[in-house]
């Protein structure tokens, strides 16, 4: 069960780190000294081994002490929150001592009381550990930028809306995801026609001829992406495809400073489902585009089968921006690789039907004057 | 101006008309070439009943639309003079006839010779033009003609009466009937008016629901074109199979008859006529 937290601090004033996309170090935004991704991981590893030989040392000192108690203790079982039980997870900030509650998928977050960025590394332990991280390249300011950019041109946007920027929170978020590899074998059967007219004197003369298509055969697909977190829609995450996963990294917790990460919470098999239909329908319009030179083409038989191959694991970045209109909860996202940006805009039906008259009206004069002329 | 043999032979055809039919002894109040009757069925083809009921039509519309609608039958224009066609004897009629009402002498002939089923149906004056249009003359004849192919004389002459008086009063409406308000092409008024509504309408919906997805686009991904390994596509078969052939003709049709009426209006020749010709 992870129960600790760390803050990756600089090495030389103790600050805290934070991964930079832009340059791909983690910097401290105090002595302004930067580090490379090697040597805070060298470092932290070092960290590491020493905390892990003076908690056995700390254990064996303790279990000396229980044996000299008299067995007093505080019952504050009906007061105390058990927090876990509820699914949610207690950990102590390691700059302040502060307590954080967060759930149970957080793996990486920031202290609500001094703002350090935290990691919650015990979360990737054993099967919960990615293959994978593809770290941020974009930073928060782009992602505003972005924002505003995405609202010009939409000429159905409320005034008051693109006027007013009520951004409410902007988080980069490492999101859980499963990159399946697999294979998608197919038979398939079809009655085509190629349906030939011609005229001969008076007549027109149509020739149909009558076919049977069979195409057989397998495509194979690498890395479909399906996120594995509940509290990411789908479709939000499926639009701000694709990623370039030849940037992606091996999994190191040390690109997690200054954004929230969170582990799967959808295991593989419920999200290989989305990847079994999306690479079953690409195979079927596959097949179909290699049949070619008919009038008409009917499938008369599928036999689609999705064969599951290698699953990876990867944290990839996504920043998420949430905004309020007329009481409800706007969620945009941007990829932290692409810069793809996408979320849906309300939409103002004053404008709709002013545009709706703009286009008909002035149509409609000009076919009543060419109607007339004719 | 018209040739003195052919007044000469038109004097010929007044007193033979006036010998056949005691009406044309009778002399308008005008002058002496006027016609007395609007209905003139030299050729016998009504009752009285019938001429009684459609020259009393035919007086009237003539009256409240202050252009004249009239009929003349014939056993055979031919025999009235050396015409080249129904059509120019069916104008020197006109004039000679000093037919039409008003300044502009506004009136509508139609004219049945009886020997080689020949029709020919002409307009006169400014007003008369506006209202039969070249489009509006067609109409006008497809409804009379197919009761003369089967000699239904009587059904034919009303359906023409009846004719002359719609279009007049849609013209007095403004709105003579040409192809702007019923094209060639079988569009009529009310789909014209649907057209001129609805693809505006359509149109505009489709842009603004365009701009409309443009604002909500998130959605989940369908496909995975992008995840396909390079060279990861292996069709290990591919078979066509040729099963049989069905061949089918059409007969094609010929050409719309309603082509020849290019821009709509109204052609009128150099003597002021308009018109059209044929048989029935």
């Amino acid at each position: 069960m992870p129960s600790q937290v760390t803050n990756y601090q600089c090495p030389s004033c103790m600050g805290p780190l934070r991964y930079d996309g832009a340059s791909g170090k983690l910097q401290c935004d105090y002595c302004g000294s930067s580090f490379t991704t090697a040597e805070i991981e060298k470092i932290y590893q070092e960290k590491l081994e020493q905390a892990e030989q003076a908690a056995v040392d700390a254990a064996a000192a303790e279990a000396e002490q229980t044996g000299e108690h008299d067995g007093e203790e505080w019952d504050n079982s009906s007061t105390v929150w058990d927090a876990e039980r509820d699914g949610m997870k207690i950990y102590n900030c390691p700059s302040c001592g502060a307590q954080m509650i967060c759930d149970q998928t957080t793996a990486a977050t920031s202290c609500p009381y001094c703002g350090n960025p935290s990691v919650v590394p015990g979360q990737f332990h054993g099967m919960l550990k990615p293959d994978y991280i593809l770290p941020f390249k974009l930073s928060k300011e782009e992602a505003v930028e972005s924002l505003r950019k995405y609202y010009r041109g939409k000429s159905l946007l409320p005034k008051k809306f693109s006027a007013s920027n009520h951004l409410e929170e902007i988080k980069g978020v490492y999101v859980p995801f499963w990159l399946f590899d697999g294979k998608v074998s197919a038979d398939i059967s079809y009655k085509a026609t190629r349906v030939l007219s011609a005229r001969q004197g008076n007549e027109m003369v149509t020739t149909t001829e009558y076919y049977d298509v069979r195409r057989a055969g397998t495509v194979r697909f690498t890395r479909i992406p399906a996120d594995g977190s509940r509290k990411m829609p789908d479709d939000l995450m499926d639009s701000i495809e694709p990623f370039d996963y030849s940037e992606l990294k091996p999994f190191s917790t040390v690109y997690m400073p200054g954004f929230l990460a969170d582990i799967y919470d959808v295991d593989d098999r419920e999200s290989f489902e989305r990847a079994q239909t999306r690479s079953a329908n690409t195979t079927l319009s596959v097949f179909d585009s290699s049949v070619s030179g008919y009038s008409t083409l009917t499938p008369t038989r599928r036999d689609v089968k999705v064969q599951r191959e290698k699953t990876a694991y990867a944290l990839l970045p996504v920043w998420m921006l949430s905004t309020k209109w007329n009481g409800k909860n706007l969620i945009f996202a941007m990829n932290g690789q692409t810069g793809k940006f996408i979320g849906d805009l309300p939409v103002s039906m004053g404008r709709y039907f002013a545009y709706l008259a703009g286009i008909a009206v002035p149509l409609a004069a000009v076919l009543a004057i060419l109607l007339k002329m004719m | 101006m018209m040739k003195k043999g052919t007044l000469a032979l038109l004097l010929i055809l007044a007193v033979l008309l006036l010998g056949t039919i005691p009406a044309f002894a009778e002399t308008g109040q005008s002058g002496q070439n006027r016609l007395p009757y609007d209905i003139s069925d030299t050729a016998g083809l009504m009752t009285s009943e019938q001429w009684q009921k459609l020259e009393t039509a035919a007086e009237q519309i003539s009256e409240r639309y202050q252009c004249g609608v009239y009929i003349v039958t014939l056993d055979d224009y031919k025999s009235y003079g050396s015409y080249s066609s129904i059509r120019s004897f069916s104008e020197d009629f006109y004039t000679h006839y000093q037919m039409g009402m008003g300044e502009r002498r506004n009136g509508i002939l139609l004219v049945l010779s009886m020997a080689d089923r020949d029709y020919s149906l002409i307009a006169y004056g400014s007003d008369a033009h506006y209202a039969f249009t070249d489009y509006g003359k067609q109409v006008l004849a497809d409804s009379f003609l197919d009761n003369f192919g089967r000699n239904d004389w009587y059904g034919g002459f009303s359906d023409y009466v009846e004719g002359c008086s719609e279009l007049l009063a849609r013209a007095a409406s403004g709105q003579p009937l040409d192809v702007s308000y019923e094209s060639r092409d079988g569009i009529t008024e009310e789909v014209g008016t649907a057209v001129v509504i609805g693809v505006p309408l359509l149109v505009g919906v489709g842009a603004c629901e365009g701009m409309r997805r443009r604002m909500k686009p998130v959605a989940r991904q369908s496909r995975a074109d992008e995840y396909i390994v390079p060279g990861g596509i292996h069709l290990d078969i591919k078979k066509d199979v040729f099963l049989t052939r069905t061949v089918s003709r059409t007969p094609i049709r010929t050409e719309n008859r309603d082509s020849h009426y290019g821009g709509g209006g109204t052609t009128v020749n150099s003597g002021g006529f308009s018109g059209q010709s044929g048989k029935f």
